[in-house]
């Protein structure tokens, strides 16, 4: 059978030594920035996020996947052609994934750990839940090795995925010619860890842009509008344990605070922002009030 | 890695300190002091449709309060960053201590913030909602 090594712990070493290799080259250069205790705090998350699994969580996503297996559709077999299939169709998986965890709110209450700091460099990408990769995990992957996909055929491809994302996190880079055609690029993505209302809601691929580009979700970053990272209320701390659960409290406030059943399922499936009165804002209504207070922007730009 | 959870544990917070370590040195702890053009700047780009009419500044710069036409600012520091809050009169917790006024928050991404400045108290009263007409 074909052997599946755990490239992760292979990577991690190595992502320690680029991160202090762009902390000099930053330095030099001038270009990005890092926050000391912004990076201890995006390096904890990423080290209980390497934790969290063990308490239960790993087990459950085994118990899955064991059952997912044994039910499976088909016998693919392991050759390099089906864990290229397996990679494409897992980074298809991560497009979606990534889209839902930022459109609805349960999951947003995951995946905003990974843009809440409000800096953009290699740390960044370090930074990650402590409650999402199961769920993300159990829904998302399941299916893949319920077709038949081996499922440490199916976790190796998601490890290399993860392992990609890494280098996207960076300002050191600019723009990678063709590439950016096909792959997501640190351009790409710092489109989508942006605030500014032009580039919410973008570029959500893991490795393969091709994905925003077909579901229409893709947006070019700008040479006249620098990126603006972090998230529409940015957290007024550094600590992880609020940084990981902050969005957690502030569901389970809504939640028992809502006048129905319908107004509870709106504060945890709805956008993030959605308030029965809309009184808050959701990324689709910050969009909208940018559109508006650009209009007469835009048109004196048409008339010149 | 090693295989042993704990060893391995020790040597990633290890490796964690050194990054940090190095950013330090890198790049200093500097404190952005929150003045009226830093606090206007940042609120411009958070909330493009607030217009601060009048600004309360901390004296020691931790943070800046702004008073638009039917709403409120504010504009903090975390570390070398500006965080924005905006709200409505009551919107927030308010206190008034050592000649400053102390406001929190419901959100719990959110800290207090304090501004010591002439004329604390009475903002104080406009932020809790009190004497303020909302249309």
């Amino acid at each position: 059978m074909m052997e599946f090594p755990d490239i992760i712990a292979f990577a991690v070493p190595a992502f320690a030594l680029l991160v202090l290799a762009e902390i000099i080259v930053a330095r030099i250069t001038g270009r990005g920035r890092y926050e000391a205790r912004d990076a201890a705090s995006s390096l904890l998350m990423g080290f209980g996020s390497e934790i969290a699994p063990l308490v239960g969580g790993a087990a459950a996503v085994g118990a899955v996947f064991y059952a997912a297996w044994e039910y499976r559709l088909f016998e693919i077999p392991n050759t390099w052609a089906t864990v290229l299939l397996c990679f494409v169709l897992d980074d298809l998986r991560y497009y979606w994934w990534h889209r839902i965890s930022h459109e609805r709110r349960w999951f947003w209450a995951s995946h905003v750990v990974h843009h809440s700091s409000q800096h953009y460099n290699l740390s960044t990408a370090l930074r990650q839940t402590w409650t999402g990769q199961i769920l993300g995990q159990i829904l998302f992957k399941t299916p893949l090795v319920f077709l038949g996909f081996h499922p440490a055929m199916v976790l190796f491809v998601g490890a290399v995925n993860l392992i990609y994302q890494f280098w996207i996190h960076t300002e050191l880079i600019g723009r990678l010619g063709p590439l950016e055609w096909i792959f997501n690029t640190p351009s790409h993505h710092r489109v989508h860890h942006a605030t500014n209302p032009r580039y919410l809601d973008s570029n959500y691929a893991g490795t393969l842009i091709i994905w925003d580009r077909i579901f229409g979700t893709f947006t070019a970053e700008r040479a006249d509008e620098k990126p603006r990272y972090g998230i529409i209320k940015n957290l007024q701390t550094f600590n992880p344990l609020r940084i990981a659960f902050h969005e957690w409290i502030g569901i389970a406030r809504d939640v028992t605070g809502a006048k129905s059943l319908k107004e509870a399922c709106g504060y945890m499936f709805g956008p993030p922002g959605w308030s029965p009165d809309g009184s808050r804002m959701t990324s689709e209504m910050i969009k909208a009030r940018w559109a508006q207070l650009n209009r007469g922007e835009d048109q004196a730009k048409a008339a010149e | 890695m090693t295989g042993n959870l704990f060893l391995d544990s020790l040597i990633s917070l290890g490796a964690i300190a050194v990054m940090v370590i190095a950013a330090r040195i890198a790049f200093g702890a500097h404190e952005v002091p929150v003045n009226e053009s830093a606090a206007r700047e940042r609120l411009a780009a958070d909330e493009p449709d607030f217009n601060p009419r009048a600004w309360l500044i901390d004296r020691d710069g931790r943070a800046a309060l702004a008073a638009g036409d039917l709403e409120f600012a504010v504009v903090s520091r975390l570390g070398g960053d500006l965080v924005t809050r905006r709200f409505r009169p009551g919107g927030a917790n308010v206190t008034t201590r050592q000649g400053g006024v102390e406001i929190s928050f419901p959100d719990a991404g959110s800290a207090r913030v304090m501004i010591v400045a002439e004329g604390a108290v009475s903002w104080a009263r406009k932020l809790s909602g009190v004497g303020v007409v909302i249309p």
